[in-house]
């Protein structure tokens, strides 16, 4: 398969006040594949809606490379970069604030299209966006207020549609909507996929949703990746405690944690939940290593 | 068992504007809570469970009224009760907590103040109330030290504890809780639902949790109610409601679930949107959606038909039409 | 645009009438050389200070055709008129007079009313002898003007600058907000009077028109940046604005399209209490004979002789007629900032 996305040494760090620094992301290797819904699992604090951001380049990383179709993203300039931004698109989780307030939804869907139309088969084309999308073109004049959640999602996925591209970020797509309209949304991401060839970055907390919709799935743990894998490997065979932990805890069956101190910040990030952990985890952070084949988890115990 | 609460065919309408017209908003709400029971409504947005929650300690919004039906909380009626014995009630008999634990606490009082300011028990002097507060902050599974810091020095999972100790204090004979894990993490919601159990157990408390998400309940709650378009549409035992869902509307929600797929399955969505409160349908409310409807359905709304370990309106369980028609 | 219209009427009444209020007062601005029975410069040194001579239907408890009294001057000394009620001037409409053209285009000797032998003061005169009525009409075409072009300048050098710096951030912030800081640094009144006193006294008075105008303009939009910049901080870290930097719009869209528009709720409302601010801002500085010039009336000029002047205000109230004018025009606009605010937020609908 063709590796579309490539990430080396990624890091992120926002500097809040002299001296503090936050790591978002520490040290990343990721790479997606053409064609594949790759799930990012986390809480809060996990750095994966950062991650989501720095991929396609609104963020940039303080430190490493991202490759994407092997071209290094810091290096593109001018139409290059203008081009990248329209292959790789970004869905946001809240649909009340991603969409302009004061702008129709038409015009919104409208700006990505491509600009050398003309003015009339710009409008034909978000007609064919929005129908696509599953939004009444009756409507298609109105603000985004004068809509549900779930319709605001659609038109959100209407926008990033509009520059046709071939790899959207979904962020927390579906954790603002109800049931019923998550299932169709859910749906909807599907139908999408195989009738555009898209390829997916789907980012969660909820392990039900990721767990229907990926085909691979890494899990983060503040700021790093713990463990990643085929999704049938990780969900059913969960190597990483944090793992075992969220996987059991969405299903809301008990696992034990421990409550231990670290006094140093060394060291694996989760030791102090850890049941299993000895003293070397907090000591050294534990490397990324592949278990069963395609099968990844960075734990000292479980090699 | 004594029945903690009791709501009984509870109608809100909005008031009257300058052309007569009433617009429903609850229109019919039937459920009750025993001791040491939880009850969970479940229900979409716009379905009105969380103006359900508000009703029962009196919280109405100005621009709505009660046109029917009552709530007895403790065997007392609370639209009927003076201002005095309202504002003594809640915290006293209904404890609430909220979704948003940071929006619900003042961020310039410490934790331990906010706790403190909670006790409603007159007689206790300063010392006697701080030994309750702390040993609150115990039962809710947080360390002494939370006393003396700020919200925003405290996690979410944490600021949710001091709201539930906050709505405990008083030692209410029922817990009112607004979506209380929506806004936090999975593991963190974990912790919560497992010490709202263990709360039950310990102070024999009830429990009315609203939420949106059905899985999450069914694994810790004894009913569920399901709420669709106003009403509540079924209450069975929670068990019960996942595995043999008696209303049309909750077999379809439990339809909607990702987990009951396998990977490269379409999720069998419900056709068609929730309504507007303004345009609710005629007869029962989910005919239009509904794969079973009969004719009987488009005209009439359902009465609540009583079966064994469930309650549901649908005509499919019996023909009883409901007469008081609401506009 | 009828649409707008339509919605501000229903839902603010009040910033309606403000509206047409406000159109009315331009349109009789510009129309001041037909309404205006007399020129602006036009005395009548012999009723000096004479109150308001109104045009009369009731004459001896019976109608009559509109007309107007003569002026008896009791006491040139001490500027006491009475009516002289024996004799009558009628009034008519549509009367002729000396040709000129209205608003410089079209010529015509026609006014819409006037008495040809009686004089019609009605705001009565000041102490040249001049019309008030007629110099409050022509006044208004300065007042109203230097409000409306002064605020429109300041704002939009106020939004780019503001919005620049704070889409841009890093040095383009740093160096404009440095500017901003020196001008605000500066007393307002100082300000303008220094920039003022660079050129010669006696200008031209449409050279000193747009001196002043440029004056308070590039006073004003100072702070008015300071505020863009800091909605335009907080707006740009808003999702939908991130999904138009993903979609590769260009910054100058990003920043007109997205940013500035969201900031119209607080813009749009500035802008209409800044309008009264000019308006005294150039009364100010006729006040101070640094304005538009004699006889060039301005509400403010006008109202200069007034202030202060104590015989005048007890003795010929009516002087004060230019500030009931500017208290309306301001409430007028207050009003219509609030409407509009309202009306342009989609949120609304």
């Amino acid at each position: 398969m063709e590796k579309m996305w490539s990430m080396t040494n990624v890091s992120k760090q926002y500097h809040i006040k002299a001296g503090q620094e936050i790591s978002a992301l520490d040290d990343i290797d990721l790479d997606i594949y053409k064609g594949e819904v790759f799930g990012l699992i986390g809480e809060s604090g996990s750095g994966k809606t950062t991650l989501g951001k720095v991929i396609i380049g609104i963020i940039e990383p303080t430190e490493g490379k991202i490759y994407f179709k092997g071209r290094d993203i810091a290096e593109l300039r001018g139409k290059e970069l203008l081009g990248l931004r329209r292959e790789s698109q970004i869905i946001f989780q809240n649909p009340y604030r991603s969409l302009n307030p004061r702008m129709r939804v038409a015009e919104m869907v409208m700006e990505g299209v491509k600009r050398d139309a003309g003015r009339v088969e710009q409008r034909e084309m978000v007609r064919d966006l929005l129908q696509m999308v599953g939004i009444d073109i009756e409507n298609m004049d109105n603000y985004p207020h004068q809509f549900s959640g779930g319709e605001r999602q659609r038109i959100a996925i209407a926008r990033a549609l509009s520059t046709s591209p071939s790899f959207i970020v979904c962020d927390e797509p579906t954790s603002n909507l109800d049931l019923s309209v998550q299932a169709k949304i859910l749906n909807l991401f599907m139908e999408l996929k195989d009738r555009l060839n898209l390829t997916y970055l789907f980012i969660s907390h909820n392990i039900k949703v990721v767990n229907f919709i990926v085909d691979r799935v890494a899990v983060m743990y503040k700021g790093k990746i713990v463990e990643y894998g085929k999704k049938e490997d990780v969900m059913k065979n969960p190597l990483h405690p944090y793992t075992s932990l969220l996987i059991s805890s969405s299903f809301l069956k008990k696992t034990d944690i421990a409550k231990k101190d670290t006094p140093d910040k060394k060291g694996c990030a989760f030791y102090p939940l850890c049941l299993y952990a000895e003293d070397m985890c907090a000591k050294c952070v534990p490397e990324m290593k592949e278990t069963t084949k395609g099968h990844f988890v960075a734990c000292l115990k479980r090699i | 068992m004594k029945t903690v609460l009791d709501v009984k065919e509870l109608k809100l309408a909005l008031k009257k504007d300058i052309f007569g017209v009433e617009i429903n908003i609850l229109r019919g709400v039937s459920f009750s809570v025993r001791e040491r029971e939880s009850v969970a409504i479940v229900g979409e947005s716009g379905s009105g469970k969380t103006l359900t929650a508000m009703a029962v300690v009196g919280l109405v919004p100005d621009n709505m009224s009660v046109t029917k039906g009552e709530v007895l909380l403790c065997g007392k009626d609370v639209f009927k009760m003076s201002r005095r014995e309202i504002r003594e009630m809640r915290g006293t008999k209904a404890g609430m907590i909220f979704q948003e634990p940071s929006s619900y606490l003042n961020p310039v009082f410490t934790a331990g103040d906010q706790i403190f300011e909670a006790i409603k028990d007159v007689g206790l002097c300063r010392d006697d109330k701080k030994r309750q507060c702390i040993e609150i902050l115990g039962d809710v599974g947080l360390p002494e030290d939370v006393y003396c810091r700020y919200p925003h020095q405290l996690s979410g999972g944490q600021q949710q504890r001091v709201m539930i100790a906050m709505a405990l204090i008083n030692k209410p004979s029922i817990l009112i809780a607004d979506e209380p894990t929506t806004a936090l993490d999975v593991t963190t919601s974990f912790g919560i639902i497992e010490l709202l159990k263990a709360l039950i157990a310990k102070y024999g408390l009830s429990l009315l949790f609203i939420t949106h998400d059905i899985s999450l309940v069914a694994g810790f709650a004894d009913k569920i109610a399901v709420m669709y378009a106003g009403r509540v549409v079924e209450v069975s035992d929670a068990k019960m409601a996942i595995e043999k869902p008696a209303h049309p509307y909750t077999e379809k929600l439990i339809a909607c679930l990702p987990e009951r797929y396998t990977s490269g399955e379409r999720i069998r969505t419900i056709e068609g949107n929730v309504p507007d409160f303004r345009n609710i349908p005629s007869g029962c409310a989910f005919h239009p959606r509904c794969p079973y409807v009969m004719d009987i359905c488009r005209k009439n709304e359902p009465a609540i038909t009583t079966k064994e370990g469930f309650s549901v309106r649908c005509f499919r369980y019996g023909k009883d039409v409901e007469y008081d028609k609401c506009l | 645009m009828r649409v707008f219209l339509m919605r501000l009427r229903k839902k603010h009444r009040v910033s309606y009438i403000a509206l047409w209020g406000l159109v009315f007062l331009y349109g009789l601005a510009i129309l001041a050389d037909f309404i205006a029975p007399y020129s602006y410069s036009y005395q009548d040194r012999e009723y000096a200070l004479c109150g308001p001579v109104v045009p009369r239907c009731i004459h001896k408890g019976k109608f009559t055709a509109p007309f107007v009294y003569g002026i008896d001057i009791v006491n040139p000394a001490f500027k006491e008129y009475r009516a002289d009620t024996s004799k009558m001037y009628p009034v008519k409409l549509f009367t002729k007079g000396p040709e000129r053209r209205i608003a410089g285009f079209i010529k015509t000797d026609r006014y819409l009313f006037g008495s040809t032998e009686g004089k019609i003061f009605l705001f009565g005169t000041d102490n040249h002898g001049r019309d008030v009525f007629s110099r409050v009409l022509y006044g208004a075409r300065v007042s109203l003007s230097i409000g409306v072009i002064g605020v429109a300048v300041s704002f939009i050098l106020g939004l780019l600058v503001g919005g620049a710096s704070g889409y841009f951030g890093g040095r383009i912030d740093t160096c404009l907000m440095r500017a901003v800081e020196i001008i605000m640094m500066f007393p307002f009144f100082y300000l303008m009077l220094a920039l003022r006193a660079i050129f010669p006294p006696n200008l031209s008075s449409v050279k000193a028109y747009f001196l002043i105008v440029i004056i308070l303009s590039l006073i004003g939009w100072a702070s008015l940046a300071r505020i863009i910049r800091g909605m335009v901080l907080s707006i740009k870290e808003e999702e939908y604005v991130m999904a138009a930097r993903a979609l590769g719009l260009s910054s100058f869209r990003i920043i007109t399209r997205h940013i500035l528009p969201n900031t119209f709720s607080y813009t749009i409302t500035a802008l209409t209490l800044s309008i009264p601010g000019y308006i005294l801002g150039e009364s100010a500085l006729s006040l101070l004979g640094l304005g538009i010039q004699e006889p060039y009336p301005s509400w403010g000029n006008m109202l200069s002789v007034a202030v202060g002047n104590l015989r005048i205000i007890t003795g010929a109230p009516w002087m004060l007629v230019p500030g009931f004018f500017i208290f309306i025009t301001v409430l007028a606009f207050n009003f219509l900032g609030d409407g509009i605010r309202d009306v342009t937020d989609p949120k609304t609908w």
